[in-house]
């Protein structure tokens, strides 16, 4: 009989599928007599049920967004750029003159040597055009440009003027590029767009534009442009940045110019007189599990419209605070998820919403609000669902004290 | 957030031949010939992506990294390995220093908790168990303990065994030495057997699941 050392090597090839015959009976036959390798095979066999597992994939609609971010904008494509143009006149004029302004400016910065890089805060008021770089991004500004680059915050406050930002997703830095204004901002993983108070312009890849108070107002993608609402006359506007500004009056979300048709939601709309709230929020699930928050957010506002008994409306609820995780808004998650703690206490929902927030803050570096959260979890939920990993996380943001 | 998809050994059958005129194409920047690229070998990326790091909403985002690191370098490939070999090497990389970041987002979402309840061993016996859901939740489980071995071993593990490449394979894709794999998946496996002896719920639903699994085959 072989040894325990000869057998728990052969049984990496067990669980690769690379064993011979003859193996395999050496193996099986040692197996019979060992429990220390019958244990080692019970703990391997977790690797080999992996292997087992379809290769992982992205959802129908991922795959469509990933494949416009990488052949976004071909610029010999002129039936393309023909169209768009034609859409937005505004745009033309205002894009070419910036366009000619930063070719100027790349000239005129040509052979002054490197760009500056920025590691501290600065307030930049300009007078001529300039480039910077900081939070993996380069951003060149026009004449009359007011901002303040955050290096640390990896955000950009524009007071006025016009910048040009070229986010590089390969910087592998923790966060989202953020240029805030007074009225909105603009959130990116990894493109380059233009930028004024009165609306943002994407040139490579897509960048959401939030309101100040991070809900989505558009997502803006290669060849769009948004413009940002009038202030209502009458109400007080934001503070300048990047002071925290007061909260804009509640507007409706400004259609982006180029709507490309969305499927999924014409197909909820069509259907939903039929459905009931379990089988919208069914559906709700379903999108989400693809990584499709655009498409659950459909479904659950309608699920709200057709009469949720309590239940569902706390589930409708948690569902949304999941796709503020998937729209990787942890912030405003977390805000949703306490919503749901405090609104729905006593259901299942709160239970799971109360644990979110505790993991949220852990994975978001904040260790003594999340030491709190967690507490809070264990004890309103001594023995709840998550009391293992609570306290897992606990034992993790003590340690790392 | 992912789709199961059919296993990526199909993209060998369209394997892009080093002077294919769409490689020229791509260098050149042309979207239909990116398009194919990215049709063509999305499978391959998303597969070994999907793999190494596990289940997190960056899933999407590691994807669009990798063909943009891969694009950005087309230039570079001159045809000395293959190209789904190449794109496996830039995804290994991506994963790796995303692992590396410590900041792998691990939330547990709502399609893993069952009527108001966290799929348990108990619940396995039962006949109205959802088993993809159980295996979602099993697979999130494994990937928590993986992210307590070092990246570069726990991806030389998941290569040679979850991947089942040749040791040979995963040292070139990992630009290491051959000694050095074989040594960063032994003791990848060592501490994975530490982590997973010292988890009694993992291991309680991994056999109730192989066993579901065996029931099921029988």
């Amino acid at each position: 009989m072989s040894s325990c050392r000869v057998t728990r090597a052969r049984l990496l090839d067990l669980v690769r599928g690379t064993a011979s015959d003859a193996s395999l009976l050496e193996v099986e036959s040692h197996l019979e007599d060992c429990e220390a390798c019958r244990l080692e095979r019970s703990r391997l066999g977790l690797l080999g049920w992996l292997k087992e597992q379809p290769a992982p994939a992205l959802s129908a609609s991922a795959n469509r967004r990933v494949l416009a971010r990488l052949v976004e904008a071909p610029p010999g494509d002129s039936s393309r750029r023909g169209r768009a143009a034609s859409r937005r006149r505004p745009w033309l004029l205002a894009g070419a003159t910036f366009a000619l302004s930063m070719v100027a400016l790349i000239f005129s910065l040509r052979g002054r040597g490197p760009v500056e890089t920025l590691t501290e805060s600065r307030q930049i008021d300009a007078a001529a055009p300039g480039v910077v770089a900081f939070g993996g991004a380069r951003v060149l500004y026009s004449p009359g440009t007011k901002m303040l680059a955050e290096p640390a915050r990896r955000r950009l406050g524009l007071s006025r003027g016009e910048v040009d930002v070229d986010v590089d997703p390969r910087a592998g830095l923790p966060g989202h590029f953020r240029v805030v204004t007074d009225s909105f901002v603009v959130e990116v993983v990894g493109t380059r767009f233009i930028v004024t108070p009165g609306g943002v312009r994407t040139l490579r890849g897509l960048v959401r534009v939030l309101d100040l108070t991070d809900r989505e107002l558009a997502v803006v993608e290669a060849g769009e442009s948004w413009s940002a609402p009038r202030p209502v006359e009458g109400v007080t506007t934001a503070a300048p940045v990047p002071a925290p500004a007061p909260v804009l009056p509640p507007i409706a979300p400004p259609p982006v110019e180029r709507t490309i048709p969305a499927p999924a939601r014409a197909r909820a709309a069509a259907s939903v007189r039929r459905d009931r709230v379990g089988e919208l929020l069914a559906r709700g699930r379903s999108a989400m599990s693809d990584g499709d928050a655009d498409e659950a957010r459909v479904w659950i506002s309608r699920a709200r419209t057709a009469g949720p008994t309590e239940d569902e409306a706390a589930a409708l609820d948690l569902l949304e605070a999941d796709a503020w995780l998937v729209t990787k808004q942890p912030d405003t998650a977390i805000a949703a998820y306490r919503r749901v703690a405090s609104r729905w206490s006593g259901t299942a929902q709160a239970e799971t919403a109360t644990f979110a927030v505790g993991q949220l803050l852990v994975e978001g570096g904040s260790p003594a609000a999340a030491e709190t959260a967690l507490d809070e979890y264990l004890a309103r939920y001594p023995h709840g669902r998550f009391v293992r990993e609570a306290r897992e996380q606990l034992a993790l943001v003590q340690a790392s004290k | 957030m992912t789709n199961m998809a059919p296993p990526a050994k199909t993209a060998a059958e369209r394997e892009w031949a080093p002077d294919d005129p769409a490689l020229e194409a791509c260098r050149a920047g042309q979207p239909e010939a990116i398009e194919r690229l990215f049709r063509a070998y999305a499978p391959v990326v998303q597969g070994v992506i999907g793999r190494l790091v596990g289940p997190t909403p960056d899933f999407e985002d590691l994807v669009q990294t990798t063909f943009l690191e891969a694009l950005g370098n087309i230039s570079r490939f001159r045809g000395e390995a293959k190209l789904s070999t190449w794109l496996c090497q830039i995804a290994v990389h991506v994963a790796h220093h995303h692992l590396r970041s410590g900041r792998v987002r691990r939330h547990v979402p709502l399609e893993l908790v069952v009527d108001g309840g966290v799929v348990s061993p108990s619940l396995l016996e039962t006949s109205n168990v959802d088993h993809a859901i159980d295996g979602r939740r099993l697979a999130l489980r494994l990937h928590q303990l993986l992210d307590r071995i070092s990246p570069k071993k726990r991806i030389a593990l998941l290569l040679y065994v979850v991947e089942g490449r040749p040791i040979e394979e995963v040292a070139a894709l990992m630009k290491a030495t051959q000694t050095a794999t074989r040594s960063r998946t032994f003791f990848a496996r060592r501490e994975l057997r530490k982590l997973i002896a010292s988890d009694p719920e993992l291991r309680e639903l991994a056999s109730a699941l192989l066993e579901t699994a065996v029931e099921g085959r029988a």
